[in-house]
């Protein structure tokens, strides 16, 4: 019964740290507003989106920002604010999917390299040094083609090319704690290897791991560009910011809006996920506080 | 050293033929069928059946796996479907280009990434720091061939500084460099920064301040020199993948590299030409980092002794 | 910090000052870059056919007969050739022509050429025609026997794969001739650096007139954008393939002129007829129905920059049959057409097409237009490696495709895009079966008489008319961008352009 109240307590007392170290972080804070506000705009996107990001209106194409069209309108005469509002749930979802794929699969991996070291980690680290080797753009465009475009193989692909970061990282925390010695007393007292793995070592590696993710979900959604500029993309008419670049650079010289705020959006998202990426691994990790 | 250095070239035998086998299934499983672009609308069947026979194209997965490794093993990397020409031509043409390109990037971010991160690091919170960490953040968040593209209307056609294409002068390839070396001067930049930062508050440069040495002597002497691991690493990281994966850039700033080679060669289902580019970048990437690790030794004697 | 600054504004004075220098003014051009869109695979004649490669082709090779800039046919390596009879054509080779590598041009070398366009894998279906075992030729005179009687003789020698090379030459290279080709035209092959250019310079012993410039450089850049920018950054002096997007930009640019000629060209949306939704007749007219044609190719491809389409024929092409009424935009129809056909409760059907801007814009238009009518349409965007292999087997529902008479004549057009035989090929997308539009089109193939066959042109149209099998976008045009002082220079009908008479000022 003690010990019961006494975990949370200390739990708490840990978080409350990190918190306060983030909120302190100037950087991290507006990472999180940016943060908040592209969330907000993905759920709120019915609401906010003065019109409806599919209805084309081809008497009014490539209209300039104005009044009634605060972005302007696209090639279709689309209205780009709300394709903007419904993309940045396209985004969100790739860059979160992408990242959880990549995560999960790399943490596995890397979990059972590190831990079972031997024969197993060579034959990991080996196949995380393949997957390595191969740019990932290149290995994006083969994983795509061989699948076929769409939004869920995008990702997919995305997903795959990013594994070996996590494995990686996920290996050196594994090995960094295997040997310590709150690991074998749980040993000793009999606990499994998974109990281990998920009871101790899994919370004590989570650091670097959330800071990885947070920062490779903006290259995730910067992948799903290029990804549409070489035609591999989404399925049209899905408002995908990539997409929307990538076919607004048609009429870059006559109508730049049509790049200009995908661009914009896809910076911003990226630039919030970074702020907010270098603000957890401060938060995280009191030794790089500066 | 040298056990170290041969114990890595060793293990990238696995690692090579693990490149080779994922890029044969990738293109084994993707729908398409070279044939179709390169005999065109008239062929009659039995030229395709020929032609599919001339290229190897009738066997199994594992017979066709085999045959091209076998080849490999003689140092043949087979002939370019669509020109006749061997792959290793081909790539010949392109990787010089590739390797200037990414050469000109990395020295071009180093450059202005240590410049900036130095600074940053020595003003902390000054308005430079703060304005320079703002555009490496742009930079890193910024899409490529967006930013190429504007690059290329602000410099080409507004301000006739520079050639909006082409890959023949020096005046050429700056603006493609630009563009594929802002996300890694930002990278450098950030990383430069933070772990000069770290230095700067270590025991032994407040010792050298103390001894009174000038602030100049002591950001090059000290600080820079243990800060050069990371961005190492970041150079190293950066190279290799510029190597073939600035495809975009490649491809606005119409450079015959490795990169558009390889995408087009996908497109075309030029399986060996594929296969062969692959290999290459992979090897070109491996060997990059071979490198930077033995870099890391001379510039810190610690880590050298870990080398066994 | 001022030392920072200082240094910034040296290196950009410095660099403003070298690209001054750089633009001092130039002496009397002699050489003019053009840019394609793509780059040839190989400058062998018997590959592959790709305008790009027939446009660099022309100027390296010559043909026997050349068609000129308004479409008729005029003497080239033949100065006069004539049909002996239904079987048989008689070819006079023209004296004292020379190779770039010096060797004499002689009747084995024309028998050689299109002897290869028969074993040539790529081009043997087209070279069907010709009996190359019973031609001969007698003193510089070829007797070209065919194997059955044929209508386009002239036309399919004019083109540019059944051009002339030399025999000693195409032996001794091998699998590389394509990179190192060798012929009789207007400019010699000088260097190809593989993915950025290919460079030519004038043949100074040409038999006919020869070029006012003295070098041609064919750059590659495959991006639209970066295309138009570099004409107007003024890299370079002609550009093939200006996104119609880019047009008007380019023509209101005093540095700059935009020329334009319909290029032969059909844009068009294909039903897979061979599928069983597809099959019926009323559901593609009620898509056709559904379609606003005008809308789609001003927001596509420009009303200046293209065409109208109301046949299967494109715009200026002679043949066209004009008596035809398009099936007009209305949603009412299509919708009693499709409640007619048994989709009353609507109908889902898929467009494949090859993922790029355009088409991308296309798919969404259709998609709009016809969920009006309640027709569901599921858009395939494929890449170009999966798609042509997918269209060849018939693997589409709708597909939007291009086709180019590139010969300029209508019959054989239409029969590559309809026969029955030609289903498969990337000229055939509809997979028509309809055996009296076939009957008709074997027939036009074997007339020699252009009048009757013009006659049978206006009549197959008019079936296929009533087949539905496509729905027609535009006449597309070939859309090219210049230099304002450029001269001299002539739009080819079939995008063969002669760069001979060019000149700057």
């Amino acid at each position: 019964m003690k010990q019961e109240q006494h975990t949370p307590y200390k739990k708490r007392s840990q978080m409350q740290e990190i918190a306060r170290r983030f909120v302190r972080n100037k950087q991290a804070v507006v990472g999180l507003i940016m943060l908040m506000i592209l969330i907000l705009a993905a759920i709120l996107a019915p609401v906010i989106a003065p019109y409806d990001p599919l209805k084309q209106d081809l008497l009014h194409r490539l209209k300039a920002p104005s009044a009634e069209h605060i972005m302007g309108t696209d090639e279709l005469g689309r209205d780009i604010f709300s394709r903007i509002l419904y993309g940045a749930r396209i985004s969100m979802t790739v860059g979160l999917i992408a990242v959880s794929i990549s995560c999960v699969t790399g943490c596995v991996l890397g979990a059972i390299a590190g831990y079972y070291g031997g024969m197993l980690d060579n034959v990991i680290m080996r196949a995380s040094d393949i997957l390595m080797a191969i740019p990932s753009i290149l290995l994006n465009i083969s994983i795509v083609a061989a699948l076929g475009s769409g939004l869920q193989n995008v990702m997919i692909a995305i997903g795959i090319s990013s594994i070996p970061g996590y494995c990686r990282i996920m290996r050196a925390s594994i090995l960094s704690l295997r040997d310590q010695e709150f690991v074998e007393a749980s040993r000793a007292a009999g606990a499994g290897s998974f109990y281990i793995i998920y009871h101790h070592i899994l919370p004590n590696c989570l650091a670097p791991l959330i800071v990885q993710a947070t920062l490779r979900i903006g290259s995730a959604i910067l992948s799903c560009a290029s990804m549409s500029f070489i035609g591999l993309g989404i399925v049209p008419p899905t408002p995908e910011w990539g997409a929307m670049l990538s076919s607004g650079r048609e009429f870059l010289r006559d109508a730049p809006h049509l790049t200009t705020f995908p661009g914009l959006a896809i910076m911003f998202a990226v630039f919030a996920m970074n702020l907010m990426g270098d603000g957890l691994r401060d938060a995280l990790d009191p030794k790089l506080k500066n | 050293m040298t056990k170290y250095i041969l114990k890595r070239l060793l293990m990238l035998i696995p690692v090579m033929l693990g490149v080779i086998v994922i890029v044969f299934s990738l293109l084994y499983i993707t729908p398409g069928d070279p044939i179709d672009s390169l005999l065109g609308d008239d062929a009659t069947p039995e030229a395709v059946e020929q032609m599919r026979e001339q290229l190897g194209l009738n066997g199994g997965y594992f017979q066709r796996l085999f045959s091209y490794i076998k080849n490999l093993l003689h140092g043949d990397l087979g002939i370019c479907y669509a020109t006749k020409q061997p792959v290793m031509d081909r790539l010949m043409q392109t990787f010089p280009n590739s390797l200037k390109l990414a050469g000109l990037a990395v020295f071009l971010s180093v450059i202005i990434g240590l410049t900036m991160g130095i600074i940053s690091a020595v003003k902390q919170y000054s308005i430079f720091d703060n304005i320079a960490m703002a555009l490496a953040m742009v930079g890193n968040a910024m899409p490529n061939f967006w930013q190429g593209l504007l690059l290329m209307l602000l410099f080409a056609l507004h301000l006739h500084w520079l050639p909006a294409t082409g890959f023949t002068t020096w005046k050429h390839m700056i603006l493609p460099a630009a563009t594929i070396g802002t996300s890694s001067a930002a990278a450098i930049a950030r990383m430069t920064r933070s772990s000069m930062l770290e230095v700067i508050r270590s025991d032994y440069i407040v010792t050298a301040r103390a001894k009174g040495q000038s602030e100049l002597l002591i950001t090059v002497r000290h600080a820079l020199k243990n800060a050069l691991i990371p961005v190492v690493t970041t150079i190293g990281m950066q190279f290799g993948h510029l190597l073939g994966g600035a495809v975009l850039t490649e491809s606005i700033f119409a450079v015959p590299g490795v990169g558009k080679l390889m995408v087009d060669a996908i497109k075309a289902r030029n399986y060996p030409v594929v296969q062969g580019g692959v290999l290459m970048i992979a090897l070109g990437y491996s060997l990059v980092n071979l490198l930077v690790d033995i870099l890391y030794a001379y510039i810190d004697p610690r880590i050298r002794s870990q080398y066994k | 910090m001022k030392k920072l600054i200082t240094a910034l504004l040296m290196l950009t004075l410095a660099l403003s000052l070298t690209s001054a220098l750089a633009e001092s003014p130039t002496t009397a051009k002699d050489s003019m870059t053009i840019v394609l869109d793509r780059e040839p695979v190989s400058l062998d004649p018997v590959g592959v056919y790709v305008s790009v490669k027939s446009l660099v082709d022309n100027c390296i090779y010559d043909t026997l007969i050349k068609i000129d800039n308004d479409g008729n046919t005029v003497p080239c390596l033949a100065e006069t050739w004539e049909q002996v009879d239904e079987l048989t054509w008689k070819f006079t080779l023209r004296d004292g022509v020379k190779f770039h590598n010096g060797a004499p041009l002689t009747t084995d070398d024309v028998l050689y050429s299109l002897g290869r366009t028969k074993t040539s894998s790529v081009t043997a279906a087209k070279a069907a025609f010709m009996d190359i075992d019973n031609s001969y030729a007698e003193g510089n005179t070829i007797f070209l026997k065919l194997t059955k009687p044929f209508a386009f003789v002239e036309s399919q020698l004019a083109f540019p794969q059944f051009a002339i090379v030399n025999k000693a030459v195409v032996e001794a290279a091998g699998d590389s001739y394509g990179r190192e080709p060798i012929g009789t035209g207007p400019y010699t092959f000088a260097s190809w650096t593989a993915g950025d250019r290919i460079e030519l310079t004038r043949n100074d012993e040409y038999w006919g007139s020869k070029s006012i410039l003295t070098n041609l450089t064919f750059r590659i850049i495959t991006e639209s954008a970066s295309r138009t920018i570099e004409l107007e950054s003024g890299g370079v002096d002609l550009v093939l393939g200006i996104s119609s997007n880019d047009a008007d930009r380019i023509d209101e640019n005093p540095d700059t002129v935009l020329l334009t000629r319909s290029s032969n060209s059909l844009r068009y949306i294909g039903f897979n007829c061979s599928n069983p939704v597809l099959s019926d007749v009323r559901v593609r007219k009620a898509l056709y129905h559904a379609t606003d044609t005008e809308v789609l190719r001003e927001i596509l491809y420009g009303l200046k920059t293209s065409g109208p389409a109301v046949t299967c024929l494109p715009e200026d092409m002679k043949g066209l049959n004009a008596d035809l009424t398009p099936y007009s935009y209305d949603p009412e129809k299509a919708r009693e057409l499709l409640a007619e056909a048994g989709y009353a409760d609507g109908l889902e059907v898929e467009f494949m097409y090859l993922a790029n801007s355009t088409n991308n814009m296309l798919a969404e238009l259709l998609q709009a237009l016809w969920g009006e009518v309640g027709v569901t349409l599921v858009l395939q965007p494929t890449e170009s490696g999966a798609l042509s292999t997918a269209l060849n087997k018939g693997e589409h529902m709708i597909c939007c495709a291009g086709t180019t008479f590139t010969l300029g004549e209508a019959g054989e057009g239409l029969n590559s895009m309809f026969s029955i035989a030609s289903q498969g090929s990337s000229a055939n997308r509809t997979y028509l079966t309809d055996t009296a539009v076939d009957e008709l089109l074997s027939k036009i193939v074997v007339t020699p008489d252009s009048d009757e066959r013009a006659k049978m042109v206006y009549d197959v149209q008019a079936l296929i008319h009533e087949d539905c099998p496509m729905i027609y976008l535009a006449s597309q045009y070939s859309i090219i961008g210049a230099s304002a002082s450029l001269r001299g220079f002539v739009m080819h009908p079939n995008s063969m352009h002669d760069f001979t008479t060019c000149y700057f000022e």
